[in-house]
């Protein structure tokens, strides 16, 4: 009994290593995929780029190097359908879970973006974690411009993302959020707003405001400053710079800490939301004609500035996004779900027109830490 | 089916194997001189060593059997020959009253014993002791003259230790015992000799603390000794399967040590010590996992050291087994894992390698025990080239050609190197090693640890002299735990000292 | 049984047990709840598990010291049942395993000989018996726990409280009705039910610091799953994967590789225990030899797997909550009443 079971293990090891698959997936003989871009061409198929590690470790002819990474340009009725092509270009196939980014085109925002990222939300190849940006033209000439020979374009745009901590001016959004924010009420997310300058010796990357998405399709662009709002409402911004004017004189606070406490109270006919933003920064700059340090009266009156500021910039972008757009990217219809469910659950199929017709109250209060220049930052 | 392939297999055994069956003749000492030569040169013969003396001493013949090497010459001439050829032996009656002046007149110092029957004084006589007969007397007498040549006590291989002493066993099985009795100077010691190997007849000393060892213990292992059947015992582990679990395992649950300090600290928490005559090695049991991580130099250092150093070792073996397969399953299954200042590097120099990587692991595996095994069995003079041969097979060449990539020669490497921390362990991760760098190329992680699971799970199944071999860590014993990972300072661990038998269930 | 196991060594075991049924749950079960439901259900099942077991604890507390083979045919019977109820929970930790390796780690390959492997091992470990699966349980259970502890903290940063939902926002009904689920899916008690006797200690205390510890673990999963994927988890097929390969730290990253060692680990324990309880109930109920019922587990096992392996339709057919909810219901409370009165009667008669 004993030597059969044994003979059996032997044999089903066997069969298990000698698997016609076993060999083929080493990383040998995969493409490494670290960034995608999205577009949709006129007849409703998808244009899928990747940007591949180039494991071709040879010269040119003329003695340069190869680049770092590889493009590949992909065609398919679907996005599934067009990454797995790429088998047929160089006989690898794809390995999605080293993706950093995924770049949206324009055109496919503005039709709707939810159909093409449901193979990314579906596999579980690809992480939640992955970074979603849009660009204002196609993804693919964004790709093919921003590439170079020793460029990770995919790299340069996370880690450009990933800085919207540091830079109030700088949003970002994970799929994982984009998808919450979209199966929540209001159905609305927002995404960062990617593009390309010509920098010193090459095209750089940058971001440049942010997109906002009603029902999948997009809606509106906002500003720098309006992102930079957007990241006081959603807690996303620790630090960055606010500018302000004093006096008719520029003058900037550099943040060292925010935090914004939203509530909302809802007993009357329309929801009021209150939102008290404490932010904690210290004096950068004032552009003044002489250099001075300021007198306690003038501090006071220069925070006043700032938080007022802040005050309207926070407004006007509730103003743009709710009353304008009615499109509710923050996800501030989620407190009416939290603190009163039985009035959500009443209104769940008019809250765009609720939010529409809704207070916003904003404090904000600054507490100046130093006068001088923080140059640790 | 199956039983056919048995019985064709057990055939072809006994086609070219005779069994192992004891010879139990007893033949009683012959009253003449020349008939019991007689015997014993038609046991003997032909074989040069043995040398047949006979002389008559004062009209009384006396027959002298010795085994030329094997006898201190200078004491067999001076304390015994020399007595016994001036000894006056007419005046009395019979060949036993000869015999027992002749004994009486060699020095006390010398081993005498008796014997009556032939064979036994022929195993006697073998093992180095001086053989005489009386014309007339039915008893042969054996003395202690061995000398034969043998290592000096010296410093172990396989063990050395920052602070502990620098002896260690050697092949003399007295010399050996003596440097347990040097350590425990106590009646409690008790030494028992039983023979093993049908032909050997190998000499093997069970010691162990009478009031600490579990009877039950001793007298499971000294049965186990006794039943142990085989030929020629040329070494402690001939027995080790024997005294082992019956379980089929990786692991023995016998522990083995060429230290006598070692033996002693674990006759002194009640496990039972096992010497072999010819063998630096001695054994030990019940032996527990955990003991391979603890050291000698663990308890003369300070707690916190030993602390980080048993640490070290734990992480060195999980190193030493894991990082192979699971490099295999993260380039094959996982490349997620991978981060992304890594990746590139990886995937660029595992491109250029023309093999798969389990295949790539798995060759550069055997290469390290090629050139291990090489290293261990070379002749020290032609040392020097194996040693550059290997590095450049191993090194920077291989890389340069190509046929293996960079970051897995740095795994590979730190396995090897992180699995010679443990070398009780060296086959177990070895063996390990090779079994996870398949399984995680055909599997993954999800193969990885299903087979780590199967390792434990056996593990936990060994029970030798009923301790857990798991035991203290399961079935948790949280007193053990004192010096289980932590070892608790010498004022709180040498007031009470740890008894091995009620480590079980 | 000759061999007992401690209370330590068999709760360890039901923690991992019961955690691979945490750690592998689909969201379909609680789709009728909401993140905050999910945490409080866990309380439901405190509350039905302490119900379902308390029969079982009288039962075993009366009359545990007689002799089990008292009722020959009501124990062949109860054997049976039991047998029945862990082969069908083997079947779906086996499947759910498959589904789990051919879904995340080997999407384009058949895996149908490593669900042989996994058969054979367990079988082995079966095959060895209680207590060195008891004894592999306490080993694995502090690196588990504390890889799960690594985790959770890996993901701190990244939970946001918005994203749970107000309790009971659907009623009170749904969640009572997935604790029901979730309680059905707890092949534990019946467990308990059947080595009660072969565990010593103390078994009510051991028993409720199991099922408070594994409300408590489940709670926190809950609590990490709602709060980080909030309603991205209704599009994972594996939620706690999910946002295992979510987690970062320093230099680690893709952490749900973990997650699939300690998958794997708890459903090696879980099978290897449910086949040797289905051997020794048989063996012990009919005088068959205890390895033929382990090697024909092990056949019938492999071939039903094999056959629901690949689909998801048989899968789920395989796995309905309410059938695993009536066969536990059956076998637990309902059978240990049924002996109860049957032995009260007996007792009764005699005197």
């Amino acid at each position: 009994m004993r030597k059969a079971v044994i003979i059996l293990t032997c044999i089903v090891c066997l069969g298990a290593i000698l698997n016609r698959n076993t060999f083929k997936d080493d990383i040998s003989n995969r493409s490494i995929v670290q960034g995608v871009g999205i577009d949709i061409n006129d007849d409703g198929t998808y244009t899928v780029t990747l940007e591949i590690i180039n494991t071709e470790n040879y010269s040119n002819a003329d003695g340069t190097a190869k680049p770092v990474m590889n493009l590949r340009t992909l065609s398919g009725k679907t996005v599934s359908s067009a990454i797995k092509s790429a088998y047929a270009i160089d006989g690898k196939t794809p390995v999605l879970s080293q993706n950093r980014v995924i770049v949206i085109g324009k055109k496919l925002a503005e039709k709707g973006i939810m159909p093409s990222l449901d193979f990314f939300i579906r596999g579980s190849e690809n992480y939640p974690t992955v970074q979603i940006a849009t660009v204002q033209g196609r993804a693919e000439d964004f790709f093919k411009d921003a590439s170079g020979e020793t460029t990770v374009v995919s790299r340069n745009i996370e880690d450009i993302l990933m800085t919207s901590e540091e830079d109030m001016s700088v949003s970002s959004i994970t799929l994982c959020d984009l998808v919450n924010h979209y199966k929540s009420a209001g159905a609305s997310f927002y995404m960062p707003i990617i593009s390309t300058f010509e920098g010193k010796e090459k095209k750089e990357i940058t971001s440049k405001g942010t997109a906002v998405f009603k029902e999948g399709k997009l809606v509106c662009n906002l500003s720098e400053e309006e992102t930079a709002s957007l990241n006081f409402l959603c807690n996303c911004a620790r630090r960055g710079a606010v500018d302000f004017s004093y006096n008719g004189v520029p003058a900037s606070i550099s943040v060292i800490q925010n935090s914004t406490k939203k509530k909302v109270d809802y007993s009357s006919e329309n929801p009021q939301f209150f939102f008290k933003v404490k932010i904690k920064a210290d004096l950068a700059e004032i552009d003044s004609e002489t250099v001075y340090n300021p007198t306690q009266t003038e501090v006071d009156a220069m925070k006043e500035c700032a938080e007022e500021k802040i005050k309207s910039d926070i407004e006007a972008l509730c103003r743009k996004l709710y009353r304008q757009e009615k499109a509710d990217p923050l996800g501030f219809s989620r407190l009416i779900y939290i603190y009163y469910p039985e009035k959500f659950r009443a209104q769940e199929k008019n809250l765009s027109e609720i939010m529409t017709n809704s207070q916003y109250s904003v404090e904000v209060e600054i507490c100046i830490r130093r006068l001088g220049q923080d140059y640790s930052s | 089916m199956v039983k056919k392939m048995n019985n064709w297999y057990r055939e072809k055994i006994n086609e070219i194997t005779v069994p192992n069956i004891e010879q139990d003749e007893k033949v009683p000492v012959k009253l003449e001189v020349s008939e019991n030569f007689k015997y014993l040169k038609s046991k003997l013969n032909p074989s040069f060593d043995v040398k047949y003396r006979s002389n008559e001493v004062d009209g009384v013949k006396f027959g002298f059997v010795m085994l030329d090497g094997m006898c201190d010459n200078e004491i067999l001439t001076e304390q015994i020959m020399i007595p016994i050829l001036r000894g006056h032996y007419k005046e009395l009656p019979d060949g036993e009253r000869v015999l027992e002046t002749a004994s009486n007149n060699i020095s006390g110092s010398i081993d005498k014993s008796i014997q009556f029957e032939l064979n036994a004084t022929i195993r006697e006589m073998l093992s180095g002791n001086l053989l005489m007969f009386v014309e007339g007397s039915s008893r042969a007498v054996l003395f202690g003259v061995q000398k034969f040549p043998q290592r000096s006590i010296s410093e172990p291989d396989s063990e050395t230790q920052e602070r502990g002493s620098k002896e260690g066993f050697s092949e003399s099985f007295k010399d050996n015992v003596a440097l347990i009795r040097r350590r425990i100077r106590t009646p409690v010691l008790k030494t028992e000799i039983i023979e093993v190997g049908t032909t050997s007849k190998t000499r093997v000393c069970v010691a162990y603390l009478s009031d600490r060892a579990n009877e039950e213990t001793v007298a499971s292992v000294k049965k186990k000794i006794k039943k142990a059947t085989f030929d020629v015992c040329l070494g402690s582990g001939y027995l080790e399967p024997f005294l082992g679990s019956e379980i089929p395992s990786l692991f023995s649950g016998v522990g083995s040590t060429e230290r006598p300090d070692v033996l002693t600290a674990k006759l002194s928490e009640g496990k039972i010590g096992i010497i072999t005559d010819g063998t630096p090695y001695a054994l030990f049991v019940p032996h527990i996992f955990i003991e391979n991580f603890h050291s000698l130099d663990d308890y003369l250092k300070k707690p916190y050291y030993a602390f980080a150093i048993r640490m070290l070792k734990i992480i060195a073996f999980f190193i030493g087994i894991f990082l192979p397969g699971f490099y295999v399953a993260i380039c094959t299954f996982h490349q997620e894992v991978i981060p992304e200042t890594m990746i590139f590097d990886i995937c660029l120099q595992e491109s250029l390698v023309p093999l798969p990587v389990m295949i790539e692991v798995l060759t550069m595996h055997t290469v390290f025990e090629i050139v291990k095994e090489a290293g261990l069995r070379m002749p020290r003079s032609i040392g020097n080239a194996v040693s550059i041969v290997g590095a450049l097979v191993i090194g920077d060449a291989a890389v340069s050609a190509g046929i293996v990539a960079a970051p897995m020669l740095i795994v590979m490497g730190m396995a090897a190197v992180s699995s010679f921390v443990i070398p009780s362990l060296y086959d177990i991760s070895s063996l390990l090693r090779a079994v996870l760098i398949v399984v995680g190329g055909v599997s993954g992680f999800f193969g990885i640890m299903l087979v780590f699971a199967v390792v434990v799970i056996n593990m936990a199944s060994i029970s030798p002299y009923k301790v857990p071999f798991t035991s203290p860590l399961s079935p948790t014993k949280t007193g053990a735990w004192r010096d289980l990972l932590f070892r608790a300072d010498w004022r709180k661990l040498g007031t009470k000292r740890l008894q091995t038998d009620r480590l079980d269930k | 049984m000759n061999s007992k196991v401690t209370v330590f060594q068999f709760y360890s075991i039901l923690i991992l047990t019961r955690l691979l049924t945490t750690l592998t749950y689909i969201p379909e079960y609680t789709e009728d709840i909401t993140a905050s439901d999910k945490m409080i259900l866990t309380l439901f099942c405190i509350i039905f598990g302490t119900l379902i077991y308390i029969p079982v604890y009288i039962l075993n507390k009366k009359y545990g010291g007689e002799n089990q083979k008292t009722f020959g045919t009501f124990n062949k019977i109860k054997a049976v049942i039991f047998s029945i109820v862990f082969f069908y929970f083997s079947v779906s930790t086996v499947s759910r395993l498959d589904l789990f390796a051919g879904t995340v780690v080997f999407p384009e390959t058949d895996a149908k000989f490593l669900l042989l492997l996994v058969v054979i091992f367990c079988c082995y470990s079966a095959y060895l018996g209680i207590e060195p699966i008891a004894r592999s349980a306490v080993i694995f259970i502090a690196p588990i726990l504390l890889s799960l502890s690594f985790i959770f903290f890996a993901l701190w940063k990244k939970t946001d409280l918005l994203n749970l939902t107000p309790p009971f926002y659907n009623g009170v009904l749904p969640v009572v009705k997935a604790s029901l689920n979730s309680t059905g899916r707890t092949v534990e008690y019946a467990v308990i039910a059947a080595l009660f006797p072969f565990v010593t200690g103390n078994h009510k205390k051991g028993f409720l610091v199991w099922r408070i510890s594994q409300s408590v673990i489940t709670a926190i999963v809950f609590f990490f799953e709602g709060t980080i994927l909030g309603a991205f988890s209704d599009a994972q097929l594996f939620p706690v994967y999910a946002i295992a390969s979510m987690a970062r730290f320093s230099f680690f990253r893709g952490l749900g590789a973990i997650i699939t060692g300690l998958w794997i680990i708890c459903a090696f324990l879980k099978t290897s225990l449910l086949i040797f309880l289905q051997a020794k109930l048989i063996s012990e109920a009919f005088g068959v030899n205890k390895i033929t019922v382990i090697a024909v587990t092990g056949v019938l096992l492999a071939l039903v797997c094999m056959l629901i392996s690949g689909s998801v339709e048989r899968f789920n057919i395989i796995d309905t909550s309410s059938v695993k909810f009536v066969l536990i219901l059956i076998s637990v409370p309902i059978l240990a009443i049924v002996e109860l009165i049957m032995r009260r009667r007996r007792k009764c008669a005699k005197q």
